[in-house]
């Protein structure tokens, strides 16, 4: 089936020198749940606000359903928006603005408090219609907003960091509620965070924004398990970064080296693209096994350290160890594993858990590379 | 300990000073005010205390006499029609400023402003002269549009201050769900802005009842209003009849004052309850 909505070769810029968005090309399928991921700056929000209506590109065009849509007016999209303020309108009850775009389309009385009902009940807030918003919680404020966003049922609803102002717990909560919802009614989410977790969790696919580009589109398990390139597996998780120096490569597999600390085998990321010989290995805390000693398993890369900080968490424990050469890796393990500060130790992983990549991961002025940094300033 | 009491008695001398000061001022401010009024009951016509008989003659002869009852028609139909004109106008534009990305804004703000700011003479000369080019002096047409250029700042200045607090995102959730933007204004942005629109009008109302220089140049004899109406016989034949009017618009003064208050107290109240649930 042809996607519901289509970003072509779109362009913003407010300023007409530095762009928000550059030559985005994105294709929404029909009833999926796509979240748009990335940090505050990435142009994610403005990649939203063009599909409401609300922003116009400076190039490129949008296409839902096949119809060119850069130039309708917002009220004629028939897309719904969720805001993360909520944007109930505080003058009229709860049943009143859920019943707005019903009235304003103009169906009959009977078949607005039939619907106002339903999708009261659909977001489980049965019996409010009556209260004004202010009267409810913020987690119940935003089921209010979510349920007039798909009363009239749109063509696709738009969400803009709809759980941002919510507390932890209601968050996730909320999110289960949001995923089940979309189930249920099968309408095409486009969902906006910088919540990595929350995206993961909810999403069919999620595209990652970083300065008005895509670095990577695909399912959440696939952007854990093979990243596209640095930016994305440091974004996404937590992520061991160490950087080393490229032996040799084939089709699959780059040998590296590590300084002091030894030679490693990884999966090739974005390593075809250059000739680079530095490159950045990505691997995830929790598929590295510590040992006392050398395994002197063949098949896995392996390299020796020393304990440096052990850090318990409750259900694990961080390992931090200083690789021979003084790069640090941090391990996930259970916490019932008898680990010593000093005390020496064998990090071994399978050369499908890591990936090689030439492209640095980001700048610091990002911000969000949190594993790096830690492992970086440890 | 003792310091402490010594402040508290010093405080209170301060607070008591205070009052003292407070009194005095509204004394000087509204006692003027107040002294005239009384007068308008004198049965004599003397412009001095004591009064010698009550009576409410200057009333009756208030609404007997066709010339004061034309004053007062003119100054209803001229400060309603300049009241509308102006609250429609500068609503119009509080919102276009709020609404719009544009360059010029500041500037187009101080032009909005002018009418307010350059004193009332200058602008009732330049109107005089310029209205009279087109045939509009001595007319109800060129006396209510003045007036509505008078009182149409004000406007601005109140709906733009409710407008500060108006969430953006309502119209475009309004938008979203199919609301053409003339339907979102009407259905979301003015019951919410309603408060600053109200107050501008009766700030708009109070300005052109309280008119008396722009008036006198623009009004011909047939659309004298009730200010100038009293500024003319305290001129001339003076008569106890102007205390009474002037009694009258201060008590419609008074009712205004008070009925801002109110609006100011609800909203005030509403706000606080909206505060208080979202904190929750």
């Amino acid at each position: 089936m042809a996607p519901i909505v289509e970003f072509k070769n779109i362009s913003k810029s407010y300023d007409g020198q530095s762009f928000v968005i550059n030559n985005l090309n994105l294709d929404v399928q029909h009833g999926e749940f796509l979240t748009l991921l990335g940090p505050s700056g990435s142009g994610k929000t403005t990649a939203l606000m063009m599909l409401a209506g609300f922003e116009a590109p400076t190039n490129g065009e949008i296409f839902v359903e096949g119809r060119p849509y850069s130039s309708l007016p917002p009220h004629k999209r028939d897309i719904g928006v969720v805001f993360q303020s909520y944007a109930l309108f505080p003058h009229m009850t709860v049943g009143d603005n859920i019943a707005f775009p019903l009235q304003v389309r103009g169906h009959a009385a009977q078949d607005i408090g039939r619907k106002v009902a339903a999708a009261l009940d659909m977001v489980r807030l049965p019996g409010v219609a009556s209260r004004k918003p202010s009267e409810l919680s913020g987690g119940q404020q935003q089921r209010v907003a979510l349920a007039r966003a798909l009363v009239y049922e749109p063509k696709i609803v738009l969400m803009d960091e709809p759980l941002g102002a919510l507390d932890r717990q209601l968050r996730e909560e909320m999110q289960m509620e949001i995923k089940s919802i979309h189930a249920r009614v099968g309408v095409t989410f486009v969902y906006v965070t910088h919540d990595q977790g929350e995206a993961l969790t909810m999403s069919d696919r999620v595209a990652i924004f970083r300065r008005g580009v895509i670095e990577q589109i695909a399912d959440p398990q696939t952007l854990y398990d093979r990243p596209g390139n640095a930016f994305v597996a440091t974004f996404i998780g937590d992520s061991n970064l160490l950087t080393g120096r490229i032996l040799g490569r084939d089709a699959s597999r780059t040998m590296l080296e590590i300084p002091g600390a030894g030679t490693i085998a990884a999966s090739a990321g974005d390593i075809g693209d250059g000739n680079a010989n530095d490159a950045y290995v990505a691997i995830r805390p929790e598929r590295i096994l510590v040992s006392r000693s050398r395994t002197e398993d063949v098949g896995r890369n392996e390299l020796s350290g020393t304990i440096d900080k052990t850090i318990f968490f409750g259900d694990h424990l961080k390992l931090v160890i200083r690789l021979e050469g003084g790069q640090l890796l941090q391990v996930k393990t259970e916490t019932a594993q008898p680990f010593q500060q000093g005390q020496a130790v064998s990090a071994s992983w399978s050369p499908e858990d890591c990936i090689a990549f030439t492209s640095p991961p980001a700048n610091t002025r990002d911000g969000v590379v949190q594993s790096l940094k830690n492992t970086v300033a440890a | 300990m003792k310091a402490g009491v010594g402040n508290t008695s010093a405080q209170r001398a301060g607070t008591i000073a205070l009052r003292l000061f407070g009194l005095l001022f509204c004394i000087f401010l509204i006692g003027p005010i107040l002294a005239f009024v009384p007068m308008s009951f004198n049965g004599v016509a003397l412009l001095h205390y004591p009064i010698e008989s009550f009576s409410l003659r200057w009333y009756w002869d208030l609404f007997s006499s066709s010339e004061w009852r034309l004053a007062f028609f003119n100054s209803v139909v001229v400060a309603t029609s300049a009241t509308v004109l102006a609250t429609a106008l500068g609503v119009a534009a509080a919102f276009g400023l709020w609404r719009g990305r544009f360059r010029g804004q500041g500037f187009i703000m101080i032009l909005i402003m002018t009418p307010m700011i350059v004193p009332s003479v200058i602008g009732a000369v330049s109107m005089y002269f310029s209205f009279a080019q087109v045939g509009l002096h001595y007319t109800y047409v060129g006396l209510i549009l003045a007036h509505t250029a008078m009182a149409a700042p004000i406007v601005v200045v109140t709906v733009s201050a409710v407008l500060a607090r108006f969430d953006g995102n309502l119209l475009r959730a309004a938008a979203s769900m199919g609301a053409h933007p003339l339907l979102a204004f009407r259905r979301i942005t003015l019951p919410l802005i309603m408060p600053g629109v109200v107050s501008g009008a009766v700030f708009a109302f109070a300005i052109s009842l309280d008119d008396v220089v722009v008036a006198l140049f623009l009004a011909g004899p047939d659309q004298r209003t009730l200010p100038v109406q009293m500024y003319m016989r305290s001129t001339d034949l003076f008569d106890l009849a102007t205390a009474a009017a002037a009694s009258l618009m201060f008590v419609v003064a008074i009712a205004m004052m008070v009925f801002l208050e109110l609006l100011r107290r609800r909203d005030q109240l509403s706000q606080k309850h909206s505060g208080a649930a979202a904190g929750q």
